[in-house]
């Protein structure tokens, strides 16, 4: 078995923009006493711009920040155990990625046990919390009931975005899912969606955790390729709340920093494009 | 470039043009720089703090010390036109 390895933490940027702030508070002070002693009144507002800015970089660079082989390194080993799980129990079937009903409600990702080309259009499993689903009446209803990987980066998301994808329309969803995942999270460099009557599909470059992705794709590929990697993740949980349908993930593949990301509606296609 | 540097450049740029603006206009009083900068960076915070709440709560701190400057300016102002 592979043992996760992670790259050393790259030196940090901090120390730099630290040394900058000070020297710009200092130089702003100078230039301030300077203005005071030649009576140069407008030499001051150069100063004090220099102070103020010099104060935000050294403030912003005490704020904790945290080395993306950081982020990789807590996440390998859990997702290297759902790797495990998924290749003891689960057959070669698709996950199918439940809607949410209600605005606290954590995405879920349900992957069948048995192969089944065509579920239901609606896989009603919002009272089940155990892992391991088991229903002799119905095989739609048997298999494993995960927690979306990106379900806890989405809720994240949301809130550094002051909104719920549940309020968002299939129009407005993929405007919101590229700057939150650009702008607030700066997971990705550039998300690209489509939404089609059959279903969504994603382009994703990545960004600063390209490292992560790889590692993931390499190390637990069934996670990668059938519930989708976190940052794939993500992406199918703000669509899946903000469709308020189930949808199935037909595949996603992780290649030269583009996570491809294709998704059915479960149950056949829906009346609303764009 | 991520999006705290961004801010941070844009900020820096337009108290630059701002600066050389009213230093052109011959403005003399460092209360009237104070205020703009204050304004400036009120205005690009809140214009990038709508992709991420979290710098907004982050820089209040900052905000409060550079209102706590402007208030003293003002004060000092206020104390001259006293006297």
């Amino acid at each position: 078995m592979h043992h996760a390895s992670v790259d050393v933490p790259s030196s940090m940027l901090g120390g730099r923009q630290r040394v900058l702030g000070v020297s710009l508070v200092a130089f702003g002070v100078l230039i301030a006493v300077a203005s005071a002693v030649v009576g140069a009144a407008s030499l001051s507002g150069l100063g004090l711009a220099s102070f103020l800015i010099g104060l935000l970089l050294v403030y912003l660079d005490s704020r904790p920040s945290f080395a993306p082989e950081l982020v990789e390194a807590s996440l390998l080993s859990s997702l290297a155990n759902v790797e495990r799980i998924m290749g003891e129990l689960g057959p070669r079937t698709k996950a199918i990625y439940l809607k949410t009903i209600d605005r606290l409600d954590v995405p879920m990702v349900f992957l069948p046990l048995e192969d089944n080309p065509a579920p239901p259009s609606g896989l009603n499993l919002s009272g089940e919390d155990r892992l391991l689903v088991i229903d002799s009446d119905d095989s739609h209803r048997t298999g494993l009931l995960l927690e979306a990987p990106g379900a806890s980066l989405l809720a994240l998301m949301e809130k550094e975005l002051d909104l719920n994808f549940i309020d968002l329309g299939s129009e407005d969803f993929l405007n919101a899912i590229k700057s939150g995942m650009v702008e607030s999270l700066e997971v990705a460099a550039d998300v690209k969606g489509a939404f089609t009557q059959d279903g969504v599909s994603f382009r994703i470059r990545d960004g600063p955790l390209r490292n992560m992705s790889r590692s993931i794709a390499r190390l637990a590929p069934n996670v990668a390729s059938r519930l989708g990697c976190p940052i794939c993740s993500v992406a199918i949980c703000a669509a899946v709340k903000a469709i308020k349908r189930d949808l199935i993930l037909e595949g996603a593949t992780h290649q030269a920093g583009v996570h491809s990301v294709t998704l059915r509606f479960s149950g056949g296609s829906t009346d609303g494009t764009s | 470039m991520g999006l705290v540097e961004r801010y941070v450049l844009s900020y820096a740029l337009a108290i630059v043009v701002s600066d050389l603006l009213l230093m052109v206009m011959g403005v003399r009083e460092i209360e009237i720089y104070y205020a703009v900068y204050l304004i400036e960076f009120l205005v690009s915070l809140e214009l990038v703090a709508s992709c991420r709440r979290s710098l907004g709560r982050n820089l209040r701190p900052i905000i409060i010390v550079f209102l706590l400057g402007f208030a003293y300016t003002v004060a000092q102002r206020i104390l001259q036109i006293l006297s």
